[in-house]
């Protein structure tokens, strides 16, 4: 019944952008954090979370959101996001996220912030 | 639009994650019906899935033959939502914000951000718990607060 997540993988300037479509919930756990694991065991330590293609992120969504933050503080990345609707960028800043990620209106801007 | 306070929407659904949208859904159309705010919508939406979720997961624990109950009624300046489940309920929560730092260093489980989220969404919300029926969480939002309409 979940929909899926689907993930493309860009570089930009030495930044990988993970753009995402479709529902961030429980179910995106393993694309997700598979996706991020390989570019950082790959050496890729600049990340942008893409949300544009995103319609709906629930709390088992923001949890692995977090967990991706996790694994990027632990092997000293930036992650940052864009593309997150006004809701979302509330819902993001209730919880704390702003703490160790950063918002954007979309891909360019935050590939700019990360050179 | 008026709504007979003894009557409302209902709506009934399966116990299995996804279905939460089709109570999202009912909750937008009927708040976008009374009025309310785009941004306010999102919030109920939110509410409304965290609140289905958790009957659904914790509640009902993924029984698809269970079915979670939503309740949607219009009560003296109210709406109210409730969602019921055969569970055990929680008691009710103290409004406590989320270690974000203990989450991201591993130290709290990331997950369990639901209940939190409705607090924050809604302007009241009232957990049943222990009783023969089953439990509910009651979420209320003011119609024409500051937040309002």
């Amino acid at each position: 019944m979940e929909s899926e997540l689907k993930i493309d993988v860009e570089s930009v300037s030495g930044v990988v952008i993970l753009k995402m479509h479709g529902d961030v919930t429980s179910f995106a756990e393993e694309e997700l954090l598979a996706r991020f694991d390989s570019q950082t065991a790959a050496g890729e330590r600049k990340f942008v979370l893409d949300f544009s293609g995103v319609d709906y992120i629930n709390s088992s969504g923001i949890a692995i959101i977090i967990q991706l933050l996790s694994r990027a503080k632990k092997n000293e990345a930036r992650v940052l996001c864009c593309g997150l609707t006004a809701h979302f960028q509330k819902v993001f800043e209730m919880v704390g996220l702003k703490k160790y990620t950063e918002l954007y209106s979309n891909s360019e801007e935050a590939v700019q912030h990360l050179q | 639009m008026t709504m007979d306070t003894a009557n409302g929407v209902e709506i009934r659904i399966p116990s299995e994650l996804g279905y939460e949208k089709v109570a999202m859904k009912a909750g937008e159309a009927l708040a976008s019906l009374l009025g309310f705010v785009p941004a306010r919508i999102e919030d109920l939406k939110t509410a409304i899935s965290e609140a289905v979720i958790n009957a659904i997961e914790h509640g009902n624990k993924l029984n698809k033959e269970l079915s979670v109950v939503v309740l949607m009624t219009v009560n003296s300046g109210r709406l109210e939502i409730e969602v019921h489940d055969k569970g055990q309920g929680i008691a009710t929560k103290k409004k406590v914000a989320p270690d974000i730092d203990a989450r991201i260093e591993g130290i709290e489980d990331a997950r369990g951000l639901g209940m939190f989220l409705i607090q924050q969404l809604v302007d009241e919300v009232e957990f049943s718990h222990d009783s023969a029926e089953g439990s509910y969480i009651r979420m209320v939002v003011h119609i024409g607060g500051v937040d309002g309409k």
